[in-house]
C-alpha cells in the first residue's frame, strides 16, 4: 500500500528535481587558461615590483644592546650608533627579543581579559586564566590576588631606552599611538586603585603595558616602544641609544635589540611580499608562454573525435 | 508442557515441538492452575505491536549508546575530554564539543523523528478495535492439575455447567488486547490484528474467504482461504439460524471447545503445521457431513483436523470480498510472521564506504605519528629551553619528564584531533540519502501505467451467478483497479528510451500530456509510479558493475502473458485466442448440436482432444474468479500463465464460473457443468506442475487433469509401446486410453517449434481414474493429512503415485511480450563492458532465442553451449570450450605478430564470446569444474544459464562473487529472485505483477528493466564521481587547514598552541566548508547526461574504480600538505621578526598572524573547491561564493564580542584596514592553487580522459548552436 501512496505523490518536474538547472560546464580550454596566465604575470611581477621598491626605501637599523659589554643586566648605558643616511620622520623605535616565547600555550594563555579591563575578578574559577600567577603565594586568599595577574602582565619588558643626538640632547620621543586604538578603546582601564588583592600597578592604560599585553607571533618578535615625529628634522649622523638595561634575558639565550625603523604604505621592510609576487607573476608568465607556444606547435582540437581511443 | 518461550525458541531447529494452544476453554483460555497463571501469561506474547527502538525514556541512553558505537564519535568524545582538563588541553573545549553535539544531536533528532513515525503506525494499529468472543465467566470451582502434554484428556463434561452463560458475548476490544486462543470475528475490508485460523467465513458453501495480502508481500491479487470443513460446518449453523437470538448463537461458541497444536512460530509466509483438536458434541454431529468428515479421524470425544497454511490469516492482510469470518487466535503479537519477517535484509556497504573506514584510519595513524613525534621534540624543547624560560614560571614547581611526556602527548592528540574529518561520515549520510532521493525524483526512471476502468474484451455472459459475488463496495473501488490493472490489454509506456536523448521540450509535452489524459475522463486512469531506494549506501557501488545476473520473466520480459498458440492432439492452432478452438468443435460436427458435442465428447479425435484441451486449462489452476461491474469474469491468480490460459478458454467459449464448496464451476457455451474437486496437487518450483482430480458429477467419473512444464510431464506420460494402438481405439470416454506416440513426437517437436519462437511452453496431459483405485489412493492421503511429521514428503510421494500414466492432450505457447526498451538497455549495458547474465527456467531453444531478440546474443559472436547430464560429459565439453578459446586467442596473437597492424585491437574486440549452460551441467559445475568453469564465462560478455532452479540462481552470483571479487548486480522481480538479489552486492527488485517480494529484498526497486542503464550509468556513476569528489575535498580541507596549525608548533616552542581563533575553528567544519562537500556531491556532474547517455563506454572510466582508490586519498592528503606547509611558511617568512603591518609602525602580533592565515586558507580552500566543480548551476554558486561569506560573517562576529571571545576583539577589522592583508591573502591563494591548476589543465590538455573530449564535444556543439 505504502506504495500506492507514494506514487500519488508525483515529484514535480522541476529542473530542480530533475537536476536540470541551468549550469555552467566550465572547461579549461587552452586560449582563456593562457592569457590568464600571462595576465597574471604581467599584473603581479609590476606589483611585486612596487612592493619591494618602497620595501627597499624603508631605513631599518637593528642595534642589539645585550652583548654590549657595556650594557651589563642592571646598568645604564650609552650606545653611540651612527646612521649612515638620514631618516626621514616619523621614525618608530621598536624594541626586540630573540628566543622569547612569547606564543608559548602556558605564556598566552595566561592572564585576565576581565581583570585588564578594571574589573575587579575575585572568583578563582575565572581567574584559572591566569595560572599559574594567580595569587602572590599559590594561595586561594581573595587578598593576595596579584593585579594584574597571568604570566604576561607579570613579565612586562622594563628596559628603558632613549634617544639622545650627538651632542647629547633628548630627542623628544612620543609614547602615545604605540598601542592599537581598539585596544586602548576597549580593552584595557585601569585597576580601581584601591581594589581587591595586591596591586602591583594599576595603570592598564598604560600603552608600554598593552603593547606587551598582545602576544608575539614569533619567538623573535619587536614591540613598538617610542615614535619619533620629526620635530627636530630627521634622524643622521650619530645618534645616542640610553638604555636602563633591568630585562634579563640571558637564561633563556635571549637576545635584546633596539630597532629604529621607518615605514612606507607597505609597512617595514618586508621583502617577502615583493618577491612572491614575482615569483608568482614570473612562473604564471612563463607558464603562459610555454602553453602558448605548445599549443602554437601541436594543438588539440578541442573535442575532437580523433583523440578517443577506439578512433586510434 | 508444550508451551513455547523465549529460551525454548531456541531448539526449534533441533527438534518440532508444537505449542498447544487452547480456545474456550476455562481459566484465562488455559488450562492452567491459578498459580501458574502469571507464568503462562509470559509464555505467549501480547498483541501489543511495538517496532519502536526507543521508548520516551530510554531514547536519550539507547541512542547515545547507539550512536557512540561510531569509532568516530568515540574518537570525538575522547577529544572532548581532553578538551575538559584545561592543564593539558590547547583547546577551548567548545571547540570539540559544540560540532560533535552538532553531529550527536541532528543524528538524534532524525532517529527520534523516525522511531516517532513508527510509534504512530503502531498505535494506530494498536487500537484499532476487533470483536472478540467473550468467555462465559466460570462459577468457581476444583482447578484442575495442569496439563503436561497435549494428550492429557479434555476437560469433563461436567464442568462445562460450570459457567454463566449470560457473561459470554462478542465484544469490542483493542487489538494490543487480543489474546492467543480467542476467538475473533473480522469483517470486510478490516485489516487482521494477529495470526488467526479460519474457522468459518460468510460464504456458507464452504467457508472461503478473500485476503489481500499486499501489506505482508505485496501481492495485489486476492488469495484465497478456506476454512476447515468440521470447524465451518458447525459454524454454518450458527449463520444459518439467523432468526436465533444472539444468545442462542454465543451457546454455540462455548460448545466450541479444543486444543490447537501448531508449529514455534517462525517467519515462513507459505508455511504452516498444525492440528485442531476439536471437541465433538454428541448433537451436533451433522449426518450431512459424513462425505467431508472422510477427512477427520473420528475418536470418541475429539476430532483431530490437520491445519495448514490454507487457513492461516497473516497479520497485515486484510479481508476482502467477504461478509465477515471467525478465527482462532494462534500467533501474536511479536510472534506473528509479519512481525518475524520484519527483520531487516543483511545490510550491504558499498566499496567506497570500506575503504573510507581504512582510510580514516590511515589518517589517524598519521595523526598518531604526529603526535608521537610531536611528544618527543616537545619534551626535549621543554626540558632544554623552555625550562629555562624565567617568564614561563617553569622553575617553580618544574614537571617531572613522565609528567611532561603525557601532558604533551594528550595535549596533541587533542590539538591534531580535526585532521580526522569529523564531518564526514554524517555529510556522506546525508549525502546518499539526497541522492537517492534525487533518483526517486527521476522522472526518467518513472512509469506511467494506464489503468482501464472498462474491459475492453467483450463476451457473452451469463449473468445467474452475478449476485453472488456482487457485494462490492465502494470500499473496493481500489480493489478494482488493481484486478485491472493486472487484466490490461493494453499499455501505455514511456517513450523515454535510455538510449535517446531527449530534450526538455519532448519531456514537457509528454508530461503534459498525461496530465490531459489523466483529466480528461474516469475511464482511464494514469498513475505514476516511480522507483524506490531502499538502501542508498550503494549509490557509488553502482558504478562499479562489472556482472549483471537478471532473471527473465518478468524482469526482461511484461509478464503479461498471451496465449498465443496451441498443439492439440498433434495439430498446431495457430489463432486460439480467435475462438479457433470453438470453432473446430462447431464446424466439424454438422450431425450433432453444440450441446451433444460438449457432453458426448465429440466426433472426431479432434474435438475431443480439443475439448479435454479446454477442459483442462478451465479446470487445472488456481485462479480465483470474479465478476466485475458487467458481469464479466475477471481471473486473479499469482501465476499470470494461468490467467492467459483461462482467458484463451473462457474466448473459446470455456468459462471457469467459481470454486466454490468443493466444486469447480465452469460454463461451456451456455450450459454450466460441474466438477467436485477432490484433491489438487498445487504448483511449486520443485514440482513445476499442478494437477487436480475431477468427479465428473454427471457421469461420475474421475479424472486427473495435470498441466507442466515438459521436462517433468514427459517423462510421466504413459508410453504405449504398441505403436499400431491408434485411432480405432477411441471409445465414448474420450482420450482416456488413447495415447499415441506420434502424437507425443508431434508434440514434441511443436514444443521444440514453439521454444524457437521464444514462446513458453506448458504440457497439459489428463487420465482416468477408477474410483476404487482413487478411494484408496485417498485415504492413504487423510492419514497422511492428520501426521504431522514429514508430512509433506509423504504427500509429494502419494502425489507422484497418482500422476502417472498420463495421455497427452497437447501444449500450449503463451507469448511473454520483452518489455520495451530491453534490448537497446541490454545492448548499452555489454557496451558498458558489463557482462550480462540471465539466468532463467526456460527451455534452452527459448533462451537462446531470448537472448538473440534481446540482443544479448549475436550472430557475430560465437557461441559455446554447455548442455551436458553427467559429470564426464560435462568436463569434456569445458575441456573443449577451453581449447577452442586458446586456439582462437593463439591466432589472435598470431596476426598481431605477422601484421603489427593496430586494427587488430578493433578485432580482437569485436571477438566476443556468449555462453549457455543449463541448469543440469550447473550441478556439476557447482560440484566440481568451478575454476574451469569461471575461467571461460570471465571471458565470455554474455551468459545464459538455462533451466535454473531458484536454488541455483543465488549459487551462481555467490559463485561469480567470491571468485572475481568484483561488484555483482541482481535484478530480479518474483520471490525466486530474493535469494540471488540478497546474494549479490547490489539486488534490485523489478516491482512487478508477481509481487513485491523481489522489491522489498532489493536495495533498489525499478519498474521497468530499461531503467537499469540509467540507474547505473548515470546515477550510479554521478554517485561515484560526486562521492569521490566530496570524500576528497573532505579529507583535503582538514588536513590543510589543521596541518598548519601543527607546523605552527616549530615556532611555538611545541607548546600546541593554536594558530587560529577556537570560533573558526569550531565553525571550520561544521558550517564554513560543511556546504561545498555537501553540494559537490549532490550537483556535480563531470560529464554532461546526454554524453553519457550516447556512449556507454565512458562507464568503463567509473567502473575500474581509478575514481576513488586510497592512492586518490593519498593525494588529496598530500595535495593538503603541500598547501599547508607552503602557506605556513609564506606566513612565517611575512611575520618574521613580527612585521610592521602599516605605515604607522604597527605590530600585530599572535592574533594578527592568525587572523591573516585563517583568511587565506579559508579562502583558498574553499577556491579549491571552486576548482574541483565542473558543474556550476546557481545553487552551487551560491553554497561556494555563500561559504566565503560566511567566513567573513563568521569573522566579524568574533571579532565583535568583547566579553566572550576578547582575544580576537577586533582583530579582524583590523587585518581588514591593511594593505598588506589584501596582498598576502590575494599571493598566499595564487601560491597554493597554482600548481593545482596547472596540472589539472596540463592533465586536460595533453592528456584527456575519454569523458573529457566527449564532454568538450558536448559543450562546443552546444556554443555552435547558441550562435
Amino acid at each position: 500500500m505504502a506504495i500506492d501512496k507514494d506514487s500519488s505523490k508525483r515529484p514535480a518536474n522541476t529542473a530542480f528535481k530533475q537536476q536540470r538547472l541551468k549550469a555552467w560546464e566550465p572547461i579549461l580550454t587552452p586560449g582563456p587558461v593562457i592569457i590568464a596566465f600571462i595576465v597574471i604575470g604581467i599584473v603581479f611581477i609590476p606589483i611585486g615590483a612596487a612592493i619591494i621598491n618602497s620595501s627597499n626605501k624603508v631605513l631599518e637599523h637593528v642595534i642589539r644592546y645585550d652583548d654590549n659589554p657595556n650594557c651589563q643586566l642592571g646598568q645604564k648605558c650609552t650606545i653611540n650608533y651612527t646612521l649612515p643616511t638620514e631618516m626621514e620622520s616619523p621614525v618608530y623605535l621598536y624594541y626586540k627579543l630573540d628566543n622569547f616565547y612569547q606564543n608559548h600555550r602556558r605564556y598566552v594563555k595566561s592572564r585576565n581579559d576581565d581583570q585588564l579591563r578594571g574589573i575587579e575578578v575575585t572568583d578563582f574559577s575565572k581567574l584559572k586564566d591566569c595560572e599559574p600567577l594567580i595569587t602572590t603565594d599559590g594561595s586561594e586568599d581573595v587578598n593576595k590576588i596579584l593585579v594584574p595577574c597571568g604570566l604576561i602582565a607579570n613579565s612586562v619588558f622594563n628596559d628603558s631606552i632613549s634617544l639622545a643626538d650627538a651632542s647629547g640632547n633628548l630627542i623628544n620621543l612620543t609614547k602615545k599611538g604605540i598601542a592599537w586604538q581598539s585596544d586602548i578603546d576597549k580593552k584595557f582601564k585601569n585597576y580601581p586603585e584601591n581594589g581587591v588583592g595586591v596591586i602591583n600597578f594599576s595603570n592598564f592604560e598604560d600603552e608600554d603595558f598593552i603593547v606587551w599585553m598582545r602576544t608575539a607571533a614569533l619567538p623573535d618578535f619587536k614591540k613598538l616602544y617610542r615614535i619619533y615625529h620629526g620635530q627636530n628634522g630627521p634622524l643622521s649622523g650619530t645618534i645616542q641609544i640610553r638604555i636602563d638595561n633591568k630585562y634579563p634575558v640571558a637564561s633563556f639565550d635571549g637576545k635584546k635589540y633596539v630597532v629604529l625603523s621607518t615605514t612606507s604604505w607597505i609597512g617595514g621592510k618586508n621583502p617577502f611580499l615583493g618577491y612572491a609576487y614575482i615569483i608568482v607573476g614570473i612562473i604564471c608568465f612563463v607558464q603562459g608562454v610555454v602553453f602558448a607556444i605548445k599549443h602554437k606547435i601541436s594543438p588539440r582540437v578541442l573535442g575532437s573525435p580523433k583523440y578517443l581511443e577506439w578512433n586510434k | 508442557m508444550k508451551i513455547f518461550n523465549k529460551k525454548k525458541r531456541n531448539l526449534k531447529k533441533k527438534r518440532t515441538t508444537y505449542p498447544n494452544i487452547y480456545f474456550n476453554t476455562f481459566k484465562n483460555n488455559f488450562f492452567f492452575s491459578n498459580n501458574n497463571e502469571k507464568k503462562i501469561k509470559s509464555l505467549f506474547s501480547d498483541n501489543e505491536i511495538s517496532t519502536t527502538k526507543y521508548t520516551r525514556y530510554n531514547f536519550i541512553f539507547k541512542n547515545l549508546f547507539e550512536q557512540f558505537k561510531k569509532y568516530t564519535n568515540i574518537y570525538f568524545v575522547i577529544v572532548s575530554v581532553i578538551t575538559l582538563i584545561p592543564e593539558v588541553s590547547p583547546l577551548d573545549p567548545s571547540t570539540t564539543i559544540l560540532p560533535l553535539g552538532l553531529i550527536v544531536g541532528l543524528t538524534a533528532i532524525k532517529e527520534a523523528y523516525e522511531d516517532f513515525k513508527r510509534y504512530r503506525a503502531d498505535k494506530s494499529s494498536n487500537y484499532k478495535e476487533y470483536l472478540i468472543y467473550q468467555l462465559p465467566k466460570p462459577i468457581p470451582q476444583q482447578q484442575q492439575p495442569p496439563l503436561s502434554s497435549s494428550t492429557t484428556p479434555l476437560p469433563q463434561k461436567q464442568q462445562q455447567e460450570n459457567y454463566d452463560i449470560e457473561s459470554s458475548k462478542f465484544k469490542l476490544i483493542k487489538s494490543k488486547n487480543i489474546k492467543v486462543g480467542d476467538i475473533i470475528k473480522i469483517d470486510n475490508n478490516q485489516s487482521i490484528p494477529a495470526d488467526i485460523i479460519l474457522l468459518s467465513s460468510s460464504s456458507l458453501g464452504d467457508g472461503v474467504c478473500f485476503v489481500e495480502t499486499s501489506e505482508l508481500d505485496g501481492e495485489s491479487n486476492l488469495k484465497i482461504f478456506k476454512s476447515c470443513n468440521e470447524t465451518h460446518s458447525k459454524f454454518k449453523n450458527i449463520s444459518l439460524n439467523l432468526n436465533e437470538s444472539q444468545q442462542e448463537q454465543q451457546q454455540q461458541f462455548i460448545k466450541l471447545k479444543g486444543n490447537i497444536q501448531c508449529e514455534f512460530p517462525n517467519n515462513n509466509l507459505y508455511k504452516f503445521k498444525g492440528i485442531l483438536n476439536l471437541e465433538n458434541d454428541n448433537e451436533n454431529n451433522n449426518n450431512d457431513n459424513i462425505e467431508e468428515n472422510l477427512k477427520t479421524t473420528t475418536t470418541t470425544e475429539i476430532t483431530t483436523i490437520s491445519l495448514s497454511e490454507k487457513q492461516l490469516l497473516l497479520r497485515g492482510s486484510t479481508l476482502r470480498n467477504t461478509e465477515f469470518i471467525y478465527g482462532i487466535v494462534v500467533y501474536c503479537g511479536r510472534d506473528t510472521k509479519l512481525s518475524l519477517n520484519q527483520k531487516s535484509p543483511p545490510s550491504k556497504y558499498s566499496t567506497v564506504e570500506k575503504m573510507i573506514s581504512k582510510s580514516v584510519i590511515g589518517i589517524f595513524i598519521f595523526k598518531m605519528i604526529l603526535v608521537i613525534i610531536s611528544t618527543i621534540v616537545g619534551t626535549l624543547v621543554t626540558e632544554r629551553t623552555t625550562n629555562k624560560s624565567w617568564y614561563l614560571w617553569i622553575n617553580e614547581e618544574p614537571d617531572s619528564i613522565g609528567l611532561v611526556i603525557v601532558k604533551t602527548f594528550f595535549a596533541y592528540f587533542a590539538y591534531l584531533s580535526f585532521l580526522v574529518p569529523m564531518s564526514l561520515l554524517i555529510t556522506l549520510e546525508i549525502v546518499k540519502v539526497s541522492q537517492g532521493g534525487f533518483m526517486q525524483f527521476d522522472l526518467l526512471m518513472s512509469y506511467k501505467e494506464k489503468q482501464y476502468r472498462k474491459q475492453l474484451l467483450q463476451y457473452e455472459q451469463n449473468q445467474n451467478n452475478q449476485n453472488q459475488n456482487q457485494n462490492q463496495n465502494n470500499g473496493d473501488l481500489e480493489l478494482q483497479q488493481q484486478q485491472q490493472q493486472q487484466k490490461q490489454f493494453t499499455k501505455s509506456i514511456s517513450s523515454t528510451s535510455i538510449s535517446k536523448s531527449i530534450s526538455k521540450d519532448n519531456l514537457k509535452s509528454e508530461i503534459l500530456k498525461d496530465d490531459d489524459s489523466s483529466g480528461s475522463g474516469r475511464e482511464n486512469k494514469i498513475v505514476h509510479k516511480y522507483m524506490t531506494v531502499k538502501n542508498s549506501n550503494l549509490n557509488d557501488e553502482l558504478a562499479l558493475v562489472k556482472y549483471i545476473f537478471s532473471d527473465k520473466t518478468g524482469t526482461l520480459t511484461e509478464n503479461k502473458m498471451i496465449f498465443k498458440k496451441c498443439s492439440i492432439g498433434g495439430k498446431i492452432y495457430q489463432s486460439p485466442n480467435e475462438s479457433q478452438l470453438l470453432n473446430e468443435i462447431k464446424n466439424k460436427s454438422s450431425s450433432m448440436e453444440l450441446e451433444e458435442i460438449v457432453s458426448e465428447g465429440g466426433e472426431t479425435i479432434d474435438q475431443k482432444f480439443v475439448k479435454e484441451f479446454l477442459i483442462n486449462m478451465t479446470t487445472c489452476h488456481s485462479a480465483v474468479s470474479e465478476l466485475d461491474q458487467d458481469g464479466i469474469a475477471i481471473y486473479q491468480s499469482p501465476s499470470p500463465d494461468e490467467i492467459s490460459l483461462l482467458n484463451c478458454s473462457k474466448l473459446n467459449q470455456f468459462i471457469f464460473k467459481e470454486r466454490n464448496n468443493g466444486e469447480i464451476k465452469i460454463q461451456i457455451l451456455k450450459k454450466e457443468k460441474t466438477f467436485k474437486l477432490l484433491t489438487s496437487m498445487d504448483f511449486t518450483s520443485e514440482r513445476r506442475r499442478m494437477s487436480v482430480v475431477l468427479k465428473d458429477i454427471e457421469t461420475n467419473k474421475i479424472y486427473l487433469y495435470s498441466k507442466g512444464a515438459d521436462s517433468v510431464m514427459m517423462s510421466r506420460l504413459k508410453q504405449d509401446n504398441n505403436i499400431n494402438n491408434n485411432n480405432n481405439n477411441i471409445n465414448n470416454n474420450g482420450l482416456i486410453n488413447y495415447n499415441n506416440q506420434l502424437i507425443i513426437e508431434k508434440t514434441t517437436q511443436h514444443i521444440k517449434e514453439f521454444s524457437n519462437e521464444g514462446l513458453r511452453t506448458l504440457i497439459l496431459a489428463m487420465k482416468e481414474i477408477e474410483i476404487d483405485q482413487f478411494n484408496q489412493w485417498f485415504e492413504k492421503y487423510n492419514s497422511i493429512l492428520n501426521s504431522i511429521e514429514n508430512r509433506e514428503e509423504q504427500i509429494e510421494e502419494l502425489n507422484n503415485q497418482l500422476e502417472n500414466d498420463l495421455t497427452l492432450i497437447g501444449c500450449t505457447a503463451i507469448e511473454d511480450k520483452l518489455q520495451d526498451g530491453v534490448p537497446e538497455t541490454i545492448e548499452f549495458l555489454l557496451n558498458s563492458n558489463i557482462k550480462v547474465w540471465i539466468i532463467t527456467g526456460d527451455k534452452q531453444e527459448t533462451a537462446i532465442n531470448i537472448g538473440y531478440s534481446c540482443k544479448l546474443l549475436s550472430h557475430s559472436n560465437q557461441l559455446f553451449i554447455i548442455n551436458s547430464n553427467s559429470r564426464d560429459n560435462c568436463e569434456q565439453q569445458l575441456n573443449n570450450i577451453i581449447n577452442n578459446l586458446n586456439e582462437i586467442e593463439n591466432n589472435n596473437n598470431n596476426n598481431l605478430n605477422n601484421s603489427n597492424n593496430n586494427n587488430n585491437n578493433l578485432n580482437n574486440n569485436n571477438n566476443n564470446y556468449s555462453l549457455v549452460i543449463d541448469g543440469e551441467s550447473l550441478i556439476f559445475i557447482f560440484l566440481e569444474f568451478e575454476n574451469k568453469f569461471l575461467s571461460i564465462a570471465k571471458k565470455c560478455h554474455s551468459v545464459i544459464c538455462c533451466r535454473v532452479t531458484p536454488i541455483q540462481k543465488s549459487l551462481i552470483v555467490k559463485m561469480v562473487k567470491k571468485d572475481t571479487k568484483e561488484v555483482c548486480l541482481s535484478i530480479g522481480d518474483g520471490a525466486n529472485d530474493v535469494s540471488m538479489i540478497q546474494e549479490a552486492n547490489i539486488g534490485i527488485g523489478i516491482f512487478g505483477n508477481e509481487g513485491s517480494q523481489a522489491s522489498r529484498a532489493s536495495d533498489y526497486s525499478l519498474l521497468r528493466f530499461r531503467h537499469l542503464s540509467r540507474l547505473i550509468t548515470i546515477h550510479g556513476r554521478y554517485s561515484m564521481i560526486r562521492n569521490a569528489a566530496c570524500i576528497r575535498y573532505s579529507f583535503y580541507k582538514n588536513m590543510t587547514f589543521f596541518f598548519i596549525q601543527f607546523l605552527f608548533s616549530i615556532h611555538s616552542g611545541w607548546s600546541s598552541q593554536t594558530l587560529f581563533d577556537d570560533a573558526i575553528i569550531t565553525s571550520f567544519n561544521t558550517v564554513i566548508t560543511a556546504i561545498p562537500p555537501y553540494f559537490m556531491a549532490l550537483f556535480e556532474k563531470d560529464v554532461n547526461e546526454r554524453v553519457l547517455e550516447k556512449n556507454p563506454h565512458l562507464f568503463l572510466e567509473v567502473q575500474n574504480g581509478k575514481q576513488f582508490q586510497y592512492l586518490t586519498i593519498a593525494r588529496s592528503v598530500l595535495g593538503g600538505l603541500y598547501q599547508s606547509v607552503v602557506m605556513y611558511f609564506g606566513l612565517y617568512l611575512l611575520f618574521l621578526d613580527d612585521n610592521i603591518l602599516n605605515q604607522y609602525g604597527k605590530i600585530g602580533g599572535l592574533a594578527i598572524m592568525g587572523s591573516y592565515c585563517a583568511s587565506f586558507s579559508v579562502i583558498s580552500i574553499l577556491l579549491q573547491a571552486a576548482l574541483d566543480i565542473k558543474y556550476w548551476n546557481f545553487i552551487v554558486h551560491i553554497g561556494i561564493w555563500g561559504s566565503i561569506l560566511l567566513y567573513i560573517i563568521i569573522a566579524l562576529i568574533t571579532n565583535s564580542m568583547l566579553p566572550s571571545m576578547p582575544q580576537s576583539y577586533q582583530v579582524f577589522n583590523f587585518s581588514l584596514s591593511l594593505l598588506q592583508f589584501y596582498l598576502m591573502v590575494i599571493i598566499m591563494i595564487f601560491i597554493s592553487l597554482i600548481p593545482t591548476f596547472t596540472s589539472k589543465y596540463i592533465k586536460q590538455q595533453f592528456y584527456p580522459s575519454q569523458s573529457q573530449l566527449l564532454q568538450e564535444n558536448y559543450i562546443l556543439n552546444k556554443r555552435k548552436r547558441r550562435n
